[in-house]
């Protein structure tokens, strides 16, 4: 995993050709692109990039960009691939730029920082959809859209991350995935610029209907595009997006007030209510889910292990310590949010529930009262933003999963179980805050499926032995897993080689995607796949 | 402390960007969601807090030298603190806006100086003031005015009119009317008149934190042989610097300090002022940096990093916490909602994650440019409300505010909260 063989000096660096970035000056004006060292040194460094096979052993990559240049419309994106191709330079889109993903392989790559392409180009709230540029944050286009009485689905990993990217390029889910669906499946029309500088337009954008879907008439590539995971800016860029909203009987603005983080909820309107079930065992918690969502209600729900929810909730320590390494629990908790449409709906989706908890054995926790806990998680549920928290809980370190599953609570269940297993020998060692513990499990279309991060995982990055140890860790535990369904996280070009024979080959149809659509392979692929 | 005590800190930064936003929760528009001028301004990433964390890890890396490129980044930032408090709701590990501030000692000890600067420096070392003007000058601001002078007599309070006050002519009505206000009162107020000398405060934040110290100690003396036992300043800078950097300095400061819109709360709700005069006008209100997020009175810490199995880092014993809790925020706009016939009305960007006017960290002189740009920016947002005046509390953001809608051609008038008391008495 982690190999210090750069030194801190060894920066490695490589100019653009001179012609190539005049052109590219030419194209976004000379303020707008950039060789300073000190400009390209932040762009060097990356969340979780101590991991990098070629590392420095920080977050800081072993090489600089040749350049970094924030492009402001479709026609600049358009031109600057052109120029790459032309010169046969490597680029590397970005947006809000948290993630290893946002990373890249080599010297000579010019990143995009598509933060000037930040506009809501459209919000449609008859046909409920919004049309945004790569740079607009959730919580931008949440308050916008709230105020309209919409919503949208959101991914965990925190409000202030681009829309754009996790619906076309990246992968994650969040708690209103419940009720609304994963967000690679809310996508609607998307304009696209291919590695080779041509613009392709999916879905009904591709015959001139406008934005609102994604399967047609016109080209639906979506699986081409992104896949389940996203092509992590393996494939071009994508400039604009469409994604779906849908119906929000709640207030128009958070209602939250106080000083971060200790925030209350303001009074919350009949419809809304917001609960918290703590389950002995995973298997409760499966009924529990599946009985709820046969019954289909609620809009918002999110489970996670009972340690992930102490870190990620900080006014919960005072009555739970954080599980340091020590047990493995088979506790868990789930997350939900009521949000109905009339006092009649309310007192039938009430009913379901309580009739849903009785017979499935979910607690309430006595910590549920503080109103503190309760504003946290009402907003999380809302405006997710909880993972940050989490990570800085511990250390700063980051997440890898000891498994990352997509099926149906019961499949979740048993995987969950069987992870638990293979991390026994190294229960209690101080590396691991437990498998089921820091889980992060959202479910998806009234659980239909859900997703499974088979474990928050927790090295200090200032600390080099933490992370040798945790490889080690990670190599033994993952040894004795399953290859077929039981497998660390896919994303990684590395991770598709080696995940691909387990999953259809599907390694293989990357390569054929990438070297048809990047003939001169100057979309940086190190989070997607290289073409030979 | 110094830059490579930090160097923890840096790393574990996870480029989260939550140091360029509004919270997500308070998020009430996309017009008005950016936090940091800095990076809303210049959009490359280094010019976030997070930005400049990663940057300063290069430095001391040795993967960057110090040159006049990246001492155009360290200075193009107001130290507003927003990005600094955002950071915090999540976790004492990273710490920017301490890792910002060493940033520019280090350039100051280097002898990596910014020419803007030097002037004003210069000029500080010379006239005791950061507006490059003469020192014999510095209490004109009063002429007229029947206020003791404590240089010759005693008194419990003292008004300090800081470098702005004094020497701003246009912003005089203010430090006069704190005055007047005060004595109305009944408060035994008193002035240090032409031996007043800046706090230090707008110094150090350009990285000369010997002139804080010098100042701090010069100012606290004599205080001291004045008898006063309270001090009172109408600017938010000042406030900022007496609660949070003189304590970090000066470990024996141990005089009551209060801004202006406390002490007129305070001598509303006893009665010694009445409000009744109406002033009907619309108004919403810009919370100063130092006064509110900034203006949390310093608690010492001394302890050590600790890793718990996990691993968990720790401090112990734990750190203090800054998330803006303690700022002034309530008083101003009690103040308001107090005077009759005043509506108020609030911007997006408040309290602990207010927009900063631009005026601060040394912009005002350095980049003057960038500091009218932001000042602009909440110009806009105030317009936004719907709202005739501005109201602050602090003459730098009054300054610079009123010189951003005079630029940008907007009607909207800036106040100081002491001018709206004023008017209502």
């Amino acid at each position: 995993l982690l190999f210090q063989s750069i030194k801190d000096k060894e920066v490695i660096k490589m100019a653009l050709p001179r012609e190539a970035y005049q052109m590219l000056e030419t194209i976004v004006g000379q303020e707008n692109v950039s060789e300073e060292p000190a400009i390209l040194e932040s762009y060097s460094f990356y969340f979780m990039q101590e991991l990098a096979r070629r590392g420095t052993g920080t977050r800081l990559s072993p090489w600089r960009p040749s350049a970094v240049i924030l492009p402001g419309s479709t026609k600049e994106v358009q031109d600057i691939i052109k120029v790459c191709n032309r010169f046969k330079i490597k680029s590397k889109a970005q947006s809000s730029g948290w993630g290893p993903w946002d990373g890249y392989a080599q010297e000579d790559t010019l990143i995009i920082d598509l933060r000037r392409m930040n506009r809501i180009i459209e919000i449609d709230s008859k046909n409920r959809y919004a049309v945004v540029e790569p740079y607009v944050s959730w919580a931008q286009l949440h308050a916008e859209v709230m105020k309209l009485g919409l919503t949208l689905s959101m991914a965990g990993v925190g409000c202030h991350c681009s829309v754009l990217a996790n619906y076309t390029s990246g992968f994650g889910m969040g708690p209103g995935n419940w009720s609304m669906g994963v967000t690679e499946k809310n996508l609607l029309g998307v304009e696209w610029i291919l590695p080779d500088g041509e613009v392709l337009k999916l879905g009904s954008l591709g015959s001139g209907d406008g934005w609102f879907c994604g399967d047609g008439p016109g080209l639906s590539l979506r699986g081409l595009l992104r896949g389940e995971y996203g092509a992590m800016g393996g494939l071009g860029v994508v400039t604009k997006c469409g994604v779906r909203l849908y119906h929000w009987p709640g207030p128009p603005v958070m209602p939250i007030e106080g000083i971060l983080p200790d925030t209350r909820l303001t009074e919350l309107p009949e419809n809304i209510k917001t609960y918290l079930f703590t389950f002995s065992s995973l298997d409760k918690q499966t009924d529990f889910l599946y009985q709820l969502g046969r019954a289909e209600i609620g809009r918002f729900m999110y489970c996670t292990g009972y340690g992930a929810l102490v870190g990620c909730v900080p006014q919960l320590r005072k009555y739970i310590p954080l599980n340091l390494g020590g047990s493995i629990s088979d506790e868990v908790t789930t997350w939900f949010i009521l949000a109905c449409n009339s006092p009649r709906e309310m007192e039938y989706q009430e009913k379901v529930l309580n009739a849903i908890v009785a017979e499935t054995d979910a607690k309430v926790p006595d910590f549920w009262d503080d109103p503190l806990v309760k504003a946290t998680i009402f907003r999380y549920l809302i405006r997710p933003d909880y993972v940050f928290n989490y990570f800085y809980g511990f250390s700063g370190g980051g997440f890898l999963y000891l498994s990352d599953y997509i099926g149906s609570p019961d499949a979740i269940a048993t995987l969950h179980k069987r992870v638990n297993e293979s991390a026994k020998p190294w229960e209690g060692k101080g590396l691991l805050p437990g498998c089921t513990d820091a889980t992060f499990q959202p479910m998806y279309d009234y659980a239909h499926a859900g997703y499974l991060d088979g474990s928050g995982s927790h090295w200090d990055p200032a600390d080099p032995e933490t992370l040798k140890e945790y490889g080690h860790m990670m190599k033994d535990i993952t040894s004795r897993l399953d290859p077929q369904i039981e497998r660390p996280s896919i994303g990684t070009k590395y991770f598709n080689e080696k995940g691909g024979p387990t999953l259809s080959n599907y390694h293989i149809w990357q390569k054929r995607i990438k070297r048809v659509f990047d003939p001169n392979y100057v979309s940086d692929a190190s989070y997607y796949m290289d073409p030979e | 402390m110094a830059l490579e005590d930090y160097r923890n800190n840096m790393l574990r930064c996870v480029r989260c960007s939550i140091c360029k936003w509004v919270p997500g929760v308070h998020i009430k528009s996309w017009r008005f969601a950016q936090v940091c001028p800095s990076i809303a301004r210049y959009n490359w990433h280094t010019y976030s807090a997070g930005g400049r964390v990663e940057t300063a890890l290069a430095l001391l890396m040795g993967r960057v030298e110090l040159d006049d490129n990246l001492l155009d980044i360290i200075y193009r930032c107001q130290l507003g603190g927003a990005c600094d408090t955002n950071c915090r709701i999540n976790s004492e590990l990273v710490e920017p806006l301490d890792i910002m501030h060493e940033l520019r000692m280090k350039c100051v000890e280097e002898g990596h100086l910014l020419p803007q600067l030097m002037v004003v420096i210069e000029g500080l070392r010379k006239e005791d003031n950061m507006m490059q003007k003469p020192k014999a000058e510095r209490g004109n601001w009063a002429d007229g005015l029947d206020v003791k002078d404590l240089t010759r007599e005693k008194a419990e309070v003292v008004f300090h009119a800081g470098c702005r006050l004094s020497y701003d002519t246009e912003l005089w009505p203010i430090a006069r009317g704190t005055v007047t206000l005060l004595k109305k009162a009944g408060v035994d107020v008193g002035i240090m008149g032409k031996d007043e000398t800046c706090c230090g405060g707008r110094a150090y934040e350009m990285g000369y934190k010997g002139e804080l110290t010098k100042y701090a100690e010069n100012n606290r003396d004599a205080w001291r042989n004045a008898g006063v036992k309270k001090v009172v300043v109408a600017c938010g800078d000042g406030y900022g610097t007496l609660q949070n950097f003189y304590p970090q300095v000066l470990p024996d400061f141990n005089f009551e300090v209060l801004h202006i819109t406390q002490y007129l709360e305070q001598l509303v709700k006893e009665d010694k002022l009445k409000l009744t005069k109406e002033v009907p006008m619309k108004v919403t209100y810009h919370d100063p940096c130092h006064l509110g997020r900034l203006g949390e009175h310093y608690l010492p810490w001394e302890g050590v990093e600790k890793t718990l199995p996990g691993p968990r880092v720790v401090y112990e014993p734990e750190k203090p916490p800054r998330h803006g809790m303690t700022g002034v925020y309530e008083p101003p706009r009690n103040l308001l909602r107090s005077i009759p016939g005043l509506q108020f009305v609030e911007m997006e960007r408040i309290r602990e994650y207010s927009w900063c006017c631009g005026a601060g960290g040394g912009v005002i002189d350095a980049y003057p440019d960038f500091a009218i740009w932001t000042a602009r920016e909440r110009i806009e947002e105030a317009k936004a409300t719907g709202a005739e005046a501005i109201i602050t509390a602090c003459p730098w953001c009054n300054r610079i505010l009123r010189d951003a809608a005079k630029e940008s051609g907007s009607n909207l008038e800036v106040y100081d909260i002491v001018e709206l008391v004023k008017k209502a008495i």
